[in-house]
């Protein structure tokens, strides 16, 4: 595994193929625009510019060499961008590298690249339905779980 | 069997079967039986206690057929103040918790369920079987937030097994025809659809509907409360003093008999043709832009899939169907209630977009 100096975080391996980080993760695709969801942290995720094709190509099982590469010739302007971009959806749990049982043939690339640099607008507003949990409040410092504060009306209710 | 004091992730799933043979083998004569009608489900509700028998009589909307629905589901809401009905179990918390967890061990055995720390109670569902049941330390313990819409999970599970679903969303409808109303807390859902229902419109419901996806796409009243601030009731020209009924919810805002104050104007379904997403703007005049569909999946679709938990993935996939089926709208309100009602009510009797 690479990781990326000074932040302690995997990085991709280009020639290795991902997959989404199912179950936890789904995705659907609305008229080229991916919006994302992780249920197991109630984040989502809204795609943007060249992300929803990286991100399409990348499900299909290319690697995300052969993505660079293409956006290398169509596009080289958004070779850092998209790496990055690619590191991102590595770091934020939204991929995960294959199995060995799951390679199969990848579809034929998409090498759609007009339009903006890859983004992703992440959104948590949703986030304590899945933390304010029944029990504990996550801590990720005091190290998990930690007792919530005190008892109220909160567990994971719905939201007003 | 007794019930074991802790419970954790070794033995909810067996936790979670002993409850259910549990309550189907308690004796039927000690409890009060109630035939619930509720949107395409009939639900039969076996209670220990009569208050609780109440609030879910009082609060669920009982839809009229002369026919029984393909699907039935029966539920036991048992306290352990009752006879040989156990105190619920403790989550043992040296074990840790994880909601994401907690929902996959009981899936995998064909089980819902939901745990409320501070009763403590437990719900659980067998999706197969379509039996429930709600485990209470006492009569009235159930969650603060489900006084208003009781029985709420178990209702969600039950629509989910067969492809429906209990969706977080307002409605605002005329002739018949109408709007999902989405978006997040604040973003002027509940109020614009008080100020539809209060100048001419119908509805729902203001916060859980049920949605069916046939060849239509048709929403479904399942709980007969609406809630409000203070101000957005004094907006829409509502004396909270005047609401028979009313109550103040977990969260501070009012609850109150929408199907009461307007029976003319609360609806048993309606066929929805479009998604309104309403943004508080201080506008001169409403108006109603069309967006993206991606637009209208972010609105709608996480807040629907995880207010209610269970059955996830397949939420995520029936509201990404539904947003594509839809048209979606920004609505830009004004902020006159009777000017923002003639505007949505305009664009509604256009067709609101000729969705099929």
């Amino acid at each position: 595994m690479i990781w990326v100096q000074g932040q302690g975080m995997p990085a991709i391996l280009p020639d290795r193929r991902y997959a989404i980080s199912a179950p936890d993760v789904v995705s659907e695709d609305f008229s080229g625009q991916i919006v994302i969801l992780n249920l197991s942290d109630g984040r989502y995720f809204s795609l943007g510019g060249i992300a929803s094709t990286v991100w399409s190509n990348l499900l299909a099982g290319q690697t995300p060499q052969a993505i660079f590469d293409s956006i290398g010739q169509h596009r080289p302007e958004l070779g850092d961008e998209a790496n990055r971009f690619v590191d991102r959806l590595l770091e934020l749990k939204l991929i995960r590298p294959q199995e060995g049982s799951e390679s199969g043939l990848a579809a034929a690339l998409s090498e759609t690249w007009a339009g903006d640099p890859p983004k992703i607008d992440v959104f948590d507003d949703l986030a304590e339905l899945i933390f304010a949990d029944p029990i504990h409040d996550v801590d990720e410092q005091a190290g998990w779980p930690a007792p919530r504060p005190e008892s109220s009306d909160s567990g994971n209710g719905p939201t007003k | 069997m007794n019930a074991p004091f802790k419970v954790s992730s070794a033995n909810l799933l067996a936790y979670a079967n002993d409850r259910l043979r549990a309550a189907e083998r308690f004796p039927r004569e000690r409890l009060i039986r109630r035939d619930l009608r509720l949107a395409r489900l009939d639900m039969t509700v076996w209670f220990t206690s009569k208050g609780l028998a109440e609030i879910c009589e009082s609060m669920l909307v009982q839809h009229h057929s002369e026919m029984p629905f393909q699907q039935a589901a029966e539920i036991f809401a048992l306290d352990s103040e009752a006879e040989e009905w156990d105190s619920p179990a403790m989550w043992d918390e040296g074990a840790g918790f994880s909601s994401r967890e907690f929902e996959r061990i009981l899936a995998a055995g064909d089980r819902r369920g939901f745990y409320h720390h501070d009763a403590p109670s437990w719900q659980f569902y067998d999706s197969g079987a379509a039996v429930g049941v709600h485990t209470l330390p006492g009569p009235l313990d159930i969650p603060p937030w489900e006084l208003g819409s009781p029985l709420r999970l178990f209702v969600h599970w039950a629509q989910a097994g067969i492809g429906k679903r209990l969706t977080h969303a307002a409605t605002l409808g005329i002739n018949g025809y109408g709007a999902l109303i989405v978006g997040p807390s604040g973003s002027g859902k509940s109020g614009t659809t008080l100020a539809g229902f209060m100048n001419g419109l119908d509805s729902v419901g203001d916060d859980y509907v049920v949605v069916e996806q046939g060849a239509a796409v048709a929403a479904y009243s399942a709980f007969k409360t609406f809630k409000q601030d203070e101000d957005g009731l004094r907006r829409a020209g509502i004396q909270a003093t005047d609401l028979i009924g009313a109550k103040r919810n977990w969260h501070g805002k009012i609850e109150f008999d929408a199907a009461s104050l307007m029976p003319h104007a609360f609806k048993d379904r309606m066929e929805i043709r479009a998604i309104l997403i309403p943004r508080i703007a201080r506008a001169k005049r409403t108006s109603i832009e069309p967006v993206a569909s991606h637009t209208a999946a972010l609105a709608l679709a996480p807040s629907a899939v995880l207010q209610l938990s269970g059955d996830a993935s397949e939420g995520f996939r029936f509201f990404a169907s539904l947003v594509k089926r839809l048209p979606a709208f920004s609505v830009i309100l004004s902020e006159d209630p009777a000017e923002i009602a003639d505007a949505i009510g305009s664009f509604l009797a256009r067709g609101a977009g000729h969705a099929g």
